[in-house]
């Protein structure tokens, strides 16, 4: 199922790698990405559009967890899903 | 003040009391600012005590426990309890060591980038670059660490920034204590209304209880409708283990009466729980005719395996406490604990040889109300999270989500130093007690009245258990009948020993553990080939659990008809 957000991020030294790293560890792949860094905001910009078998929500969810995440929002329609 | 002594400093603002550690060259300005400072510091024997001491301090309290290490291999050896920590949402702070800025990336002596060696097994991580930040990375790092779900947070200090002047100050006052959000009404709403029409409700509760200070709105709840409730691993305790309506634990060793209540529930009711798979068996045929209630305060955990009918976000004694309904449950009730007492665990088993069980049932009849629990990981932790009775599940500490062999007696440690006077018994096995042996030098250093219950069935017993029903009894690096004589271990270290092999002499044994001052060692060899029943094979939902001794029960330790019954072998299994 892919999806696509829309990540703010503050621009702290391991901020883009952790957002990576949650994607690969909850099952998702990156099929496109594009960070630019808003050195007004302290933040980064993130596009980021991934495949993955398991729920898009829940991915969401474990995104914005992340200390360093200011706002995730989903781009376009979700897929409604059941996530189990 | 150097950066290190602002440092302590802030430790001590965050009412530190207490840190485990080992020290090094890189962590040396830490080391030396803690002599001036009211912290007590404990040194392990090897940073893995550290850190699972430190939890063991955190799970007993609810308070954030402090480990400290150097970099490289200190940091390194620190891994294993932050994943830990990380499974079962613990909250600790681990501090480590680093190289001087100017040499990070330049693989120099002990430099590891121990920010990125924990990224996918912290809460949060901090690299500290300015001496001024250490304030603020100290109460951010606390707050995170027990705040929301709690979790383990590390800070990394390269020694040229615990070194560096400053004229910063740790942050003023206390950080203040913040509520989860309370639960969306309409959602409380729509919760209520599935708990009216349910006519098989059961309450599946976890770590997230106790973690949520909810025990009490809990047993409320509970009590207040007439919930038949089962528990996880980590919620045993929540409600307490002679209540009428508690069933058992449920899952891979859980009991049947817990099993199929939740295998045949209309409505199941998570609180605190993370549907984990040794709790659920096959999740697609977990409670498949229930409409689900899930409640937790990390929505990332709302409908990770399963999609709950109606998920309460947020505070949990806010969410308990509204759902005041009673619904008509009688006959489902009648029933559940008829299971209970059809499927009731036996004691009376008429051999000479000490029957685990039956010992930690003792145990638990004997010992009082506040005495912890730390146990290691195998066969013996099954038993105990069967047969011994919990009132609250901060008694209990048990490595669930990871299952580190080797936590028991430095979790142990951690709750002891913390509470002097309090009864801490390590439960261990043969293999277990090994893998932190070493620990039992900081116990007899510091003069921890430690309890440890080793029980020695001369084999790494879950492994092979595993080996008889799904790998054709093919014994493979399981054996351990070369053991070394732990009484005269014990005894190197300072630590009075007792060995025991006769079911005659177990409540004397049992009653001198409990009652002599000071730690004590109880060696107790039982049986090889006794196995945990029931047991759900891999793979298969929670109702095909086989239990031989159902069928054979005079036989009980042997497995008899086990291993036919048993699905083949797959690949991927593991205790
Ligand atoms: C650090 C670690 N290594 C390996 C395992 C796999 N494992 C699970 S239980 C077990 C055997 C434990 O043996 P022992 O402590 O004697 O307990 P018993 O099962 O015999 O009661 C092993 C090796 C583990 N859980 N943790
Ligand atoms: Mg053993």
């Amino acid at each position: 199922m892919s999806a696509h957000f829309d990540v703010y991020l503050s621009s702290e030294p391991a901020a883009l790698q952790r957002l990576l790293g949650v994607v690969r560890r909850r099952g998702f792949t990156v099929t496109a990405l594009s960070a630019l860094h808003d050195e007004q905001r302290h933040a980064y910009h993130v596009d980021l559009c991934v495949d993955g078998a398991r729920c898009p929500t829940v991915l969401q969810n474990h995104i914005a967890n992340l200390a360093d995440v200011r706002t995730v929002n989903v781009l376009g329609p979700l897929p409604r899903t059941t996530c189990a | 003040m150097n950066g290190a002594q602002l440092l302590i400093r802030c430790l001590e603002r965050e009412r530190v009391e207490r840190v485990w550690g080992y020290p090094g060259g890189a962590i040396m300005p830490v080391y030396d600012a803690l002599l001036d400072s009211p912290i007590r510091h404990y040194l392990t024997r090897h940073e893995q005590g550290a850190v699972f001491a430190a939890q063991g301090f955190a799970r007993s309290t609810g308070a954030v426990g402090v480990c400290i290490a150097t970099s490289g291999p200190g940091a390194t050896n620190l891994i294993t309890g932050i994943a830990d920590a990380m499974m079962d949402s613990v909250p600790i702070v681990a501090i480590t060591g680093q190289v001087p800025s100017t040499l990070l990336g330049t693989d120099a002596f002990q430099e590891v980038d121990v920010l990125g060696i924990t990224m996918p097994i912290v809460k949060h991580s901090y690299l500290i670059a300015n001496v001024d930040d250490i304030p603020t990375v100290v109460r951010d790092a606390f707050d995170r660490a027990h705040h929301g779900r709690p979790g383990p947070v590390v800070i990394d200090l390269p020694k040229d920034v615990a070194l560096a002047d400053t004229h910063a100050l740790p942050i003023d006052g206390p950080s203040c204590e913040r509520r989860p959000p309370p639960p969306d009404p309409k959602q409380l709403e729509a919760a209520r209304g599935l708990l009216q029409r349910a006519r098989r409700p059961v309450v599946y509760a976890g770590g997230g209880v106790a973690k949520a200070e909810a025990v009490e709105a809990l047993r409320r709840f509970v009590h207040t409708a007439g919930l038949p409730t089962v528990h996880t691993l980590q919620g045993l305790g929540a409600v307490a283990g002679d209540n009428e309506l508690f069933l058992g634990m449920l899952g891979m060793h859980g009991t049947q009466a817990a099993n199929r209540a939740v295998h045949a529930c209309d409505l199941l009711i998570g609180v605190g729980v993370r549907f984990d798979d040794r709790a659920t068996g096959k999740l697609s045929a977990f409670a498949p005719e229930a409409a689900v209630l899930h409640m937790d305060i990390d929505p990332a955990e709302l409908g990770k395996l399963r999609t709950p009918t109606v998920a309460l976000r947020g505070d949990l004694t806010a969410a308990l406490d509204a759902l005041t309904s009673t619904p008509e449950i009688d006959s489902w009730r009648r029933q559940c604990l008829a299971d209970k007492a059809r499927f009731a665990f036996r004691y009376d088993a008429p051999f000479e040889a000490i029957y685990a069980p039956r010992l930690l049932r003792d145990l638990s009849a004997m010992a009082d109300d506040e005495t912890f629990i730390c146990c290691d990981v195998g066969q013996h932790q099954m038993w105990v999270a069967q047969h011994y009775a919990f009132r609250h599940p901060r008694r209990h500490l048990t490595s669930g989500g990871l299952g580190s062999m080797g936590f028991g007696l430095p979790a142990a440690i951690g709750v002891q130093a913390a509470l002097p006077a309090a009864t801490v018994i390590n439960v261990t096995g043969d293999g277990s007690i090994m893998m932190n042996i070493q620990e039992l030098a900081t116990i007899q250093r510091y003069a921890l009245p430690v309890k440890i219950l080793l029980l020695d069935n001369s084999a790494l017993g879950m492994v092979r258990q595993w080996q008889e029903l799904f790998f054709r009894n093919r014994e493979s690096a399981v054996d351990l009948s070369d053991n070394p004589d732990f009484g005269e271990i014990s005894r190197a270290f300072g630590i009075p020993a007792r060995s025991i092999s006769r079911a005659d002499e177990v409540p004397d044994a049992l009653h001198a553990l409990l009652h002599t001052p000071g730690p004590m060692l109880l060696h107790a060899r039982i049986d090889r080939a006794a196995n945990v029943w029931p047991l759900v094979p891999p793979g298969a939902d929670n109702t095909q659990m086989l239990d031989p001794q159902r069928q054979t029960y005079a036989d009980h330790n042997r497995p008899a008809g086990a291993a036919s019954r048993a699905t083949p072998p797959r690949e991927g299994v593991h205790p």
